[in-house]
């Protein structure tokens, strides 16, 4: 592969690591015992954001899976 | 007392491939070694692709491929689920694999032999560098060897000399960066296993909950497995036959293979992450593990060395015979501290998903993980991305120019060593589009450009559009046409480490001059190239 391509992380990729990085170091400056409620508060105005019913049920469904 | 050239410090995989690459220039070079032997043991393992293409122009290629194991992807398991399986980008008109296995004392033995061949290497076993006194126009080396002390003296000393370099700490240079805090156990083990080549990557598996485990398969029936020390766990005990023994049969278990195997080698391992802030003291450069150290999990330890040695053999070259200022140096350690600083990035980025260094990190990557059972979306996030190649961005030696828009390789990026037929006396030979190159500057010319072109500086590579046709190289396999621009009359002026200096739609005498006298270090870029 020629670097260019290899330089070009696409976008999706970029924008990934970056929240990645973003949640993880905000939950780093959380009480440890705030996550849960952090993390619920976050989801809610996700959902809101998102504006679809049905998006957030997709979303719910998949993040119920493997949880042991 | 004769003045050497160049002498090296070191004949680890770095030293020794600096040693031929200054050879392949026509330098001549005296190269210390504190050891009596080329190291055994398991060292480094995985050898990228553009390893594999500088030791092919060094001329142990057919060796390097004949032993090294290929492999194009690999697979990542959380917990007892698959999450990823991934492939290399690959072009198959490409010279070599994105990746290769081969023991660091395979790669090392390899490169003696060569060295052998070569009457402009002084390699001398058992020398150990004990000081060294830089001036002006020379340096001068305390040795002691078999015979006792001694001195040396060379115009320029490069220390590859490892990450405890007698030379680094002779010259009193700190390093920036982290000692790593979390702590590997490697075992390599002598296997027949009908298993695929490519890196496994288990995450909390059941045997060892919390830890990461990594395997990677090598030439001989032997296979290699980090496991992750878990904290608060006592590294000594870890390292100790009877826990190693019951490490690799539940590891063995866990994967279904019930087959006979020993031990081949134990040792542990801290991901130390670190580089110096210069690679020049004056006559004194450093490179490799004397100048950064990279975790070994994105694969660029030993392979950002490798370049670091490829990229300072052509510039001592050129500034010892005079044929560049002696500035040209200081783009060795300008291209190479950014190089390993994006190393840095990248590896300790794999680290961090290998071992999250908090609660947050780890929530969030076991969320990741855990998604990725099911979610294409989060997968991007769990491929270790180990084969992508470093540009030299913003580099010096490059100028901007209207070529850069044309969708190839741009300034500082690597021309892609993709497989060519080259004119032979009797018609065309296969070959690659390095090897075409040369060893020197040239100037790459694609396509009808309707007359004969004459470079001073640099030689002129012909794409010849038909295999009846004139030109210097035939893209048989269509490699040129995939990967640089296939627009008719293009140019590339490429260095002799094989990156991109700059491009241009069409040749143009006086832009090439100026784009040489910037590459070689007489003269500024006139328009920056931006780091992107």
């Amino acid at each position: 592969m020629t670097g260019r391509g290899d330089r070009a992380e696409t976008e999706g990729v970029v924008y990934a690591e970056a929240i990645f990085e973003m949640l993880s170091t905000t939950l780093d400056r959380l009480p440890p015992d705030r996550t849960e409620l952090f993390l619920s508060k976050l989801c809610l105005l996700l959902a809101l954001e998102a504006g679809d019913v049905r998006t957030v049920a997709d979303a719910i469904e998949a993040a119920m899976r493997d949880l042991s | 007392m004769p003045t050497y050239p160049v002498a090296i410090a070191g004949a680890g995989p770095v030293g020794l491939t600096l040693a031929l690459a200054l050879a392949r220039h026509g330098v001549p070079c005296v190269l210390l070694e504190e050891d009596g032997t080329v190291n055994e043991g398991s060292r480094a393992l995985g050898m990228s692709r553009r390893t594999q293409d500088i030791w092919a122009a060094l001329g142990l290629g057919d060796a390097v491929q004949a032993k090294g194991r290929p492999w194009y992807g690999g697979w990542t398991y959380y917990r007892d689920k698959l999450v990823l399986d991934y492939r290399i980008p690959h072009e198959p008109a490409l010279r070599h694999p994105p990746m290769l296995n081969l023991q660091q004392s395979d790669a090392e033995r390899f490169l003696v032999t060569r060295i052998g061949q070569t009457p402009l290497v002084d390699l001398r076993w058992g020398n150990r560098v004990t000081g060294v006194e830089s001036a002006a126009d020379s340096v001068m080396l305390q040795i002691e060897g078999e015979l006792g002390a001694s001195t040396l003296r060379c115009q320029c000393l490069v220390a590859c000399d490892g990450g405890r370099s007698r030379v680094r700490s002779a010259l009193g240079l700190q390093m920036e960066g982290a000692l790593g805090e979390a702590q590997y156990l490697i075992v390599d083990i002598e296997i027949a296993m009908p298993l695929e080549m490519g890196r496994r990557a288990w995450f909390d598996p059941a045997y060892s909950r919390g830890t990461t485990v990594l395997m990677h398969g090598q030439p001989d029936d032997i296979w290699r497995i980090d496991w992750q020390v878990a904290p608060g766990e006592d590294l000594e005990s870890s390292t100790a036959l009877e826990s190693v023994v019951a490490r690799v049969t539940a590891h063995l278990s866990m994967i279904g293979v019930d087959a006979p195997w020993r031990v081949a080698w134990i040792s542990a391992y801290r991901a130390h992450a670190r580089t110096l802030p210069e690679y020049r003291q004056g006559r004194v450069l450093l490179a490799g593990d004397a100048a950064h150290q990279i975790p070994i999990f994105g694969i660029r330890g030993l392979n950002s060395g490798i370049e670091d040695a490829w990229n300072l053999a052509w510039k001592l070259a050129f500034v010892l015979d005079g044929r560049a200022p002696a500035r040209l140096l200081d783009t060795y350690s300008t291209e190479r501290v950014g190089a390993a600083r994006e190393n840095l990035r990248l590896a300790n980025r794999a680290l961090r998903f290998m071992t999250p260094p908090t609660r947050g990190w780890r929530l969030m990557r076991d969320a990741i993980l855990s998604l990725g059972i099911t979610q294409e979306a989060v997968r991007s996030l769990i491929n270790p991305r180990q084969a992508t190649l470093v540009p030299l961005l913003g580099s010096p030696l490059s100028s901007a120019a209207d070529g850069d828009a044309l969708g190839g390789p741009g300034p500082g990026d690597v021309m892609p060593n993709v497989r060519v037929a080259l004119r032979a006396l009797d018609g065309w030979t296969p070959s690659s589009l390095h090897e075409a190159l040369g060893s020197g500057f040239a100037l790459l010319v694609l396509g009808d450009v309707g007359r004969p072109l004459r470079v001073e500086g640099a030689r002129v590579v012909a794409e010849a559009m038909r295999e009846d046709g004139v030109g210097d190289v035939f893209d048989r396999d269509g490699g040129l046409a995939a990967l640089l621009c296939p627009a008719s009359g293009a140019v590339y002026l490429v260095r002799p480490d094989h990156h991109v200096a700059a491009s241009w739609r069409a040749f143009d005498a006086a832009e090439v001059a100026r784009a040489l006298a910037v590459a070689t270090g007489h003269r500024c870029a006139p328009v920056a190239v931006a780091a992107q």
